[in-house]
């Protein structure tokens, strides 16, 4: 019975959207320490997990280290993924974020330049449909169309907290405008993402 | 907490949830959070969304070779035993915890780095309960609950319920091999674990060594900087 739900697994991993069964039969598999469930993983979500370190990190040998050791934190811990809480993307994105934060806080230096962080998170925002692979492309899409409907300003100040590893105050000082309103940017962009994700999700 | 106070708290909340609050003032932002309803819902709010704005990048081609160096790590560290049962159910019971943002709060408030799980908000109280029904040693005492429970490559000692020490004492944690469930009934061989200091008298302490091979752990007050040996009677202790 579990040989044929991972060849149906295995198989849906390949290309087409997916629900949550295969994302649990994955999260299975790496449970009963199945080597290939990870590379599965890996050729599901290894661009997207790489695409995140390198928004990050300036240098790409350092993000790829990140997009390694995430893939090895699937590894070690496969509990640590709740499939009741998400999808393994999203679960992988954000160890990898945060394994990629926590490099450029320990190292000013590898942290992205301003300018090119905000540059990209623009273009990104803008496009809408992707030749990407088309993995859970719904929940992606939402959240790009969700930081594309925010301010300008609210997203610049997001993105560079975000994705570029600055405090509020360093945001602030980059932006060249009070702590105060570094704040506030902060905090309304991340409500109005709330809303317009919300919403999307409720539709 | 007056007014002036929480505001300036709660206009963090959201560059705390986005890892945006510099070191200095982490701290102040975390007790408010753990004592604020209020702060606690607004964070919760902006979890789901910062744990999913990662989604937000283009995805970039992998360098050569990428799976293949992370296969490669897996098989030199594959255990030379396979473990005989399997850990699922555990593992689920871990899941649901650390995958819940508490571990983000509990992660923040006590310093220790449990899972790479930030970005979602629960409450500690969840985590501390959880980790007291883990599989583990627990540590009994009056009013105290604690436990040292096995965390994937180390073990984590923690504890709620301890009284706060004067400046001068730390608490201290034992970890004992050998027969040392009741006194004299062999060759025990006691070692520190390590001292520590309780936060509204809880305590969360990464081990940084597996818990396999102890048979019994226990904690003493001791003098500050900590003692070689235990030079009180246990306060809370597995074998009590």
């Amino acid at each position: 019975m579990h040989t044929n739900e991972y060849a149906v697994t295995t198989a849906r991993y390949h290309g087409s959207p997916m629900d949550r069964s295969a994302d649990v039969a994955l999260a299975d598999r790496l449970m009963a320490r199945d080597e290939s469930a990870l590379n599965d993983a890996i050729s599901t979500y290894g661009k997207l997990v790489f695409g995140i370190a390198r928004r990050v990190v300036a240098e790409p040998s350092l993000a790829e280290e990140v997009a390694q050791d995430t893939f090895l934190a699937l590894w070690r811990r496969p509990g640590a993924y709740d499939p009741e809480r998400g999808g393994l993307q999203a679960f992988l994105a954000g160890v990898a974020r945060n394994k990629a934060i926590d490099l450029v806080r320990r190292e000013e230096a590898l942290r992205r330049a301003k300018d090119s962080l905000i540059r990209e998170a623009e273009a990104t925002s803008a496009t809408l449909s992707t030749n990407e692979s088309q993995v859970e492309v719904e929940d992606r899409e939402d959240v790009r169309i969700a930081l594309g409907q925010v301010s300008e300003l609210q997203r610049e100040a997001i993105v560079l907290a975000y994705f570029g590893g600055r405090t509020y105050r360093e945001v602030a000082a980059e932006l060249d405008i009070p702590e105060g309103t570094a704040k506030t940017r902060l905090r309304d962009g991340l409500m109005k993402l709330r809303e317009i994700m919300e919403s999307r999700r409720g539709s | 907490m007056d007014a002036r106070e929480h505001e300036g708290m709660k206009a963090l909340i959201a560059a705390y949830v986005l890892d945006a609050v510099p070191p200095e003032e982490i701290n102040s932002v975390r007790s408010h959070l753990l004592q604020c309803e209020d702060c606690m819902a607004e964070a919760d709010g902006y979890s789901s969304v910062a744990s999913r704005l990662a989604l937000a990048v283009d995805e970039q081609e992998l360098p050569d070779g990428f799976a293949d160096r992370v296969m490669a790590q897996v098989r030199s560290e594959r255990p030379a035993v396979e473990p005989a049962t399997t850990r699922r159910g555990w593992s689920w019971n871990l899941a649901s915890i650390f995958a819940s943002a508490a571990m983000v709060l509990i992660v923040a408030v006590l310093g220790v780095s449990l899972v790479d799980t930030r970005g979602d908000l629960t409450r500690e109280r969840e985590v501390t309960e959880w980790l007291l029904s883990a599989d583990g040693l627990r540590l009994h005492g009056p009013g105290v609950k604690a436990a040292v429970v096995p965390d994937d490559d180390g073990a984590l000692f923690v504890a709620s319920g301890l009284s706060d020490l004067r400046e001068d004492r730390v608490y201290q944690l034992w970890l004992m091999r050998g027969a040392c469930d009741a006194e004299d009934a062999g060759p025990c061989a006691v070692e520190s674990a390590g001292t520590f200091e309780t936060e509204d008298g809880r305590a969360i302490v990464d081990l940084e060594r597996p818990l396999q091979g102890y048979s019994r752990a226990a904690v003493t007050v001791e003098p500050e900087g900590g003692s070689e040996a235990p030079t009180t009677d246990p306060i809370i202790d597995s074998a009590a």
